[in-house]
This record gives structure tokens, C-alpha cells and sequence, in this order.
């Protein structure tokens, strides 16, 4: 049997300021819950444009991250709250490469590690509760999917 | 002595919102699988469209929606560290099967593109 495995939460967002309240089943076999990822699927509607790198933004010019929603999770047990984290999007990925002024870089091609957030909480409470709070300041009606991937260790079998 | 190997598979997107299941094999020199690597030939397409499950010798590693960003590694990643490390599995039967799925998504339109699924391996070698 494998020892790491991911579970998978998905969430349909449709309405701005949307809050989702859910649960998540953890198998009788997991032993701990030892990472967290999210990701995000637009549907409908337009994601703001990454900047453009402009050489003549010198050095280090940052941008405002374009904020998403925000994600909690909690346990049933003694840890309660053990996960708290904001869905970005990153827009100063630019940054990865200043020889870039003919070769924009983008998230697929400029992308490093996707690791999750590692974290160790005991499984032994088999159902997590979890909020996501919708925070997308977009103007245009907007619909998207979050994924919310919990990374379990299992009991050795 | 091990010595390490890439294999390389691919699967063809044709249609918007296509599900394709394959299965590959594996050489049966093949003693451990180290890690994955997910790439295309229109990258964009497959970072913002696709999700897929992935399965080794029957065991599934990969669930069901897994986005397949999750399985990319970008330029800035040293060429030695791009691969997902699942920390030397035995290929048992040396079955690989990935269930792919695309996925329509606002703003990226859809092209027929290339998946190639990477598999770094160790063989057995006596050389």
C-alpha cells in the first residue's frame, strides 16, 4: 500500500464573497496529515494580466500578488486550527529571470517547485473541517474551481 | 550497479475536454521508479487545462484531478531536480497508466496538443 497519498477537495466558486464551509474524510489508515496544496481553475471570466517585464523598471520593481481567497482547515481534535493560507496569484515570478526582455516569462515556463506546505498533524479525528473565503476583486462576473489537495501519510500495513 | 534512466511517453489532445486512458510499459530491466515529470509541446495548455490520474504497477499515486501544474517543473528548476520524487517505488509489473483529462478553462483556447509523461528510472547494469 502506498504510504503517501492525496486527497482531493474540490470547491465551485460562482458568486463574489462566496464562503464555502465543508469536510473532508480522512481514511481510518492515515496516520498523519503532513502537506497542503491548493490550486485554481477558472471556468469563466477573465484573470488579470501578468505584468510585462520592462527592463526599465530597474533591479527589483515588485507587483501587488492579485489575492484569490483565503483557506482554513481545522481538525476536530486538539490541533484545531492547523492550516491557514491565501490563494494567489503570483505575479512576481518576472523576477526569476532579468535577461528576459524579449522572452516573457510566464507561470508554465518559469514555474519552480510546486511543493506543498508541509505540515504534521495527527489523523487520528477522521473528518477536517475547512472554510474558503472568496476575496477575487474582479469586476466582471467570474466563476472558478478551487482544489484543495490534503497529502496523508498512511499506517504502515 | 543501478544506473539511472529517463523513459519518455506521450499522448495526443485532440478535442476540447477529451479523457484519454493509456497504459505503458516499462523495460523489465527496470528496478525502481525515482520520479515523474509531466511536459507538452504547448505548455500553457497544459498547465491551465489539464488534470490527470497516475497509476504505477496498479497503485494509484496520482489521484483523479490532479492538476497537472502541480507535475510541471519551469526553466528556473536545475535540470536535475525537475522530476517529482516518489523515492524509488518497485515497477512491479512495469504497467504506467495515466488517465488524462482536459479541461476547458476561460481564456486559454484549446489547440490539439502533445502530453509526454517522463519516468526516471534505475536498471540494473553490469557495465
Amino acid at each position: 500500500m502506498n504510504r503517501e497519498v492525496v486527497i482531493i477537495k474540490s470547491l465551485l466558486i460562482d458568486q463574489p464573497k462566496q464562503v464555502k464551509v465543508f469536510d473532508v474524510k480522512i481514511p481510518r489508515q492515515a496516520k498523519n496529515i503532513i502537506g497542503i496544496e491548493m490550486g485554481m481553475r477558472l471556468q469563466s471570466g477573465q484573470m488579470p494580466a501578468h505584468p510585462a517585464y520592462n527592463i526599465a523598471d530597474g533591479f527589483m520593481k515588485f507587483y501587488p500578488n492579485v489575492l484569490i481567497g483565503e483557506l482554513k482547515l481545522q481538525s476536530y481534535d486538539r490541533s484545531t486550527i492547523f492550516y491557514a493560507q491565501e490563494l494567489k496569484q503570483d505575479h512576481n515570478f518576472i523576477h526569476t529571470d532579468y535577461s528576459s526582455t524579449k522572452f516573457n516569462p510566464q507561470p508554465f515556463t518559469h514555474e519552480t517547485y510546486a511543493h506543498e506546505d508541509p505540515i504534521t498533524v495527527d489523523a487520528k479525528c477522521t473528518v477536517i473541517q475547512g472554510i474558503y473565503k472568496d476575496q477575487f476583486k474582479l469586476t466582471t462576473p467570474y466563476k472558478y474551481i478551487v482544489s484543495i489537495y490534503i497529502w496523508i501519510d498512511n499506517k504502515e500495513t | 550497479m543501478l544506473k539511472p534512466i529517463k523513459k519518455r511517453f506521450d499522448i495526443r489532445i485532440t478535442a476540447n475536454n477529451q479523457s484519454l486512458t493509456k497504459t505503458f510499459e516499462l523495460d523489465k530491466n527496470i528496478v525502481a521508479v525515482n520520479g515523474l515529470l509531466l511536459t507538452s509541446d504547448k505548455d500553457d495548455l497544459l498547465y491551465y487545462r489539464g488534470s490527470q490520474k497516475i497509476e504505477i504497477n496498479g497503485e494509484e499515486y496520482f489521484p483523479d484531478q490532479y492538476e497537472s501544474k502541480l507535475l510541471m517543473s519551469g526553466i528556473n528548476v536545475s535540470p536535475k531536480q525537475r522530476y517529482y520524487d516518489l523515492g524509488g517505488v518497485s515497477p512491479g509489473n512495469g504497467s504506467v497508466k495515466i488517465s488524462y483529462q482536459d479541461t476547458e478553462t476561460s481564456g486559454i483556447i484549446f489547440t490539439p496538443y502533445r502530453v509526454s509523461l517522463y519516468v526516471d528510472c534505475s536498471i540494473e547494469s553490469n557495465t
